[in-house]
């Protein structure tokens, strides 16, 4: 009951603060616009391909951006500005409220998400685009997991930060880490390797390892392989479900996280 | 053991951040139906206090009870029956007034007559349904006010309430605190002025450098530290030195001091004030006057002085009424 009514109170908040429209701009622009500027750079309809390298470029890069910094603000500020103290004054508990905006920003992103995906849709029936609804809705529940990765990486920061200078800080060098991770480990573990680009066929230990940040994952699920690999790889370890499992053990880590530490902390 | 009599217990509370002692071992009871003030300087510790007491924050050592519940093992219970007033806090400035006491009703689980409580608080109808980031500091603390009162608290906690207040506010607030007393609820009332907390609460506690340094009733207070009123005179001429010698000569006068024709002088009875006013107007013409009744803020710096260092005799002779 009290984590349902954290939930409307912070989904209140988005809905008539800045931060809810800044979410519905970026998803919307993102997930919607870059097919459409790719509509029309290319000069052709957005077909499956071209939808999944938009969605790698733009909406799993510019999205999870946005859901990380929003959600790593959603407590702290509120602790900040003693905004806390005066929820404080109803009869909820620390791990209601931290319960509460995770639900309430992962809703909302999941709306948002739907939203836009719904728009893909109805431009599917135009000559734009050209994609099947079995192959958008699997994408949709892809970058909704992985936005439900960020919220959930983005609440725990905010509930263990003390200042939103430091929370800000946690999630954008956390940001960084997650988009370069495949790289990274590309280097690191095989500097003789096949590089980003160069063709390769097999499998390694080290694609697997470059798939473990949320953006690597996510890449993995809505790119053909080559995109990322500069040939196709494929091998049990990188097939859909892993990479699901990987967005889902984020998840619930950071919320465990959060969740553990936040009842504890001094506010 | 729970005693029901006692809205407030804290038993040997101590909280540390690190190094610094924010507060030391503070043994303290509220009983249900008071109006207790808590006064100390700036960073004394009342709003720790505070904190511990809604389970914001994690006690070092002792406990804590509201309404005989353990603050720490049931916050959000305690949560019910309370009502907090912080000092520091924000509202979110796109959102209505209206909205946001919506809001926070919404999650007291009360089914609250907005526009009543607005009334209570004085805050006009076209304010409350404007956004809040139009609101001046006494607005905000009105509307802030209002979301305490949500939900008919059994006890009152607030930090500092009449602060951006104008003098209608003060004394709405103060009526308000009054009414509310009446009806039975507990109110813990933390300042910084003595004045404020005179006017309004039955006990004082005085809070410094995180220690409590005394527990008693206003008037006690008052009485054990003398009263003191600081009088001004304007005079048409400036009063020479063998005036001020027989200023300085009446008993119930501790000091006097004057800057060209404005002579202030403080005075310990009344008699003291009408021999000075007589004495000056027959050598110096008065042409006006006024008296700052700071006595309770002279009993405060006497108790604590200004480096924030306790007065020990007065610790040592109040401990005592310390329940």
């Amino acid at each position: 009951m009290t984590v349902s009514a954290v939930l409307r109170h912070d989904f209140t908040v988005l809905r008539r603060t800045i931060v809810g429209r800044f979410l519905l701009a970026i998803a919307l622009g993102a997930t919607v616009g870059g097919p459409l500027v790719g509509y029309i750079l290319s000069n052709g309809p957005v077909t499956s391909e071209s939808l999944g390298l938009s969605l790698w470029l733009v909406v799993g890069t510019v999205l999870p951006f946005g859901v990380l910094l929003t959600a790593a603000v959603a407590i702290v500020a509120d602790r900040e500005t003693g905004r806390l103290r005066l929820l404080f004054g109803a009869p909820i508990t620390k791990a209601d409220l931290f319960v509460g905006v995770f639900l309430s920003r992962s809703i909302a992103i999941s709306l948002l998400i739907a939203v836009s995906f719904t728009i893909i849709q109805l431009l599917s029936f135009t000559s734009i685009i050209t994609v099947s609804w079995r192959t958008l809705w699997p994408l949709a529940g892809s970058t909704f997991l992985l936005c439900v990765a960020y919220t959930a990486i983005g609440t725990a920061i905010s509930a263990v930060a003390t200042t939103r200078l430091r929370a800000v800080g946690v999630a954008i060098a956390f940001y960084i880490w997650a988009a370069f991770w495949p790289q990274l480990v590309s280097e690191i573990a095989e500097p003789n390797g096949p590089q980003l680009g160069e063709p390769t066929t097999t499998e390694t230990i080290s694609h697997f390892i470059g798939t473990l940040s949320p953006f690597g994952a996510y890449s993995q699920i809505v790119t053909p392989s080559h995109a990322i690999y500069g040939a196709p790889v494929s091998g049990p370890l990188l097939t859909t479900p892993v990479m699901v499992l990987v967005l889902l053990l984020w998840t619930i880590v950071l919320f465990s996280v959060g969740y553990y530490w936040f009842p504890r902390a001094d506010i | 053991m729970v005693n029901t009599q006692h809205a407030i217990e804290i038993e040997s509370l101590s909280k540390r951040f690190a190094s610094i002692t924010a507060l030391d071992h503070i043994d303290l009871t509220v009983r249900t139906g008071e109006v207790f003030g808590l006064l100390g300087p700036n960073g004394a510790g009342k709003t720790t206090l505070i904190d511990l007491l809604l389970g914001l924050t994690t006690p070092t050592d002792g406990r804590a009870s509201v309404f005989g519940t353990d603050v720490e093992s049931d916050p959000a219970s305690i949560r019910q029956r309370i009502g907090i007033l912080p000092e520091d806090y924000s509202i979110y400035r796109t959102m209505t007034g209206r909205e946001q006491l919506q809001a926070i009703a919404r999650l007291k689980n009360g089914s609250d007559d907005l526009d009543r409580v607005r009334n209570e608080v004085g805050l006009a109808i076209e304010a409350f349904d404007r956004p809040a980031g139009e609101y001046s500091k006494g607005m905000q603390q009105r509307l802030v006010l209002a979301m305490a009162l949500l939900g008919d608290p059994e006890l009152l906690i607030l930090d500092e309430p009449l602060s951006g207040l104008d003098p209608h506010g003060i004394d709405l607030v103060r009526t308000l605190i009054e009414d509310h007393a009446a009806s039975g609820t507990t109110i813990f009332f933390a300042s910084h002025r003595l004045s404020e907390v005179a006017a309004i609460c039955d006990r004082v506690g005085i809070l410094n450098d995180g220690q409590l340094v005394s527990v008693v009733d206003v008037e006690t207070l008052s009485e054990r530290m003398g009263t003191v009123e600081q009088l001004r005179l304007f005079t048409e001429t400036q009063a020479d030195s063998s005036v001020l010698s027989q200023l300085r000569s009446i008993d119930a006068i501790s000091s006097v001091h004057t800057d060209g024709c404005i002579l202030t002088i403080d005075c310990h009875s009344s008699i003291a004030k009408a021999d000075a006013i007589a004495l000056i107007h027959q050598e110096c013409s008065v042409l006006d006057f006024e008296v700052n009744s700071s006595a309770l803020e002279d009993v405060f710096a006497a108790v604590v002085d200004v480096d924030g260092s306790k007065s020990t005799a007065e610790s040592t002779a109040v401990r005592g009424d310390v329940e």
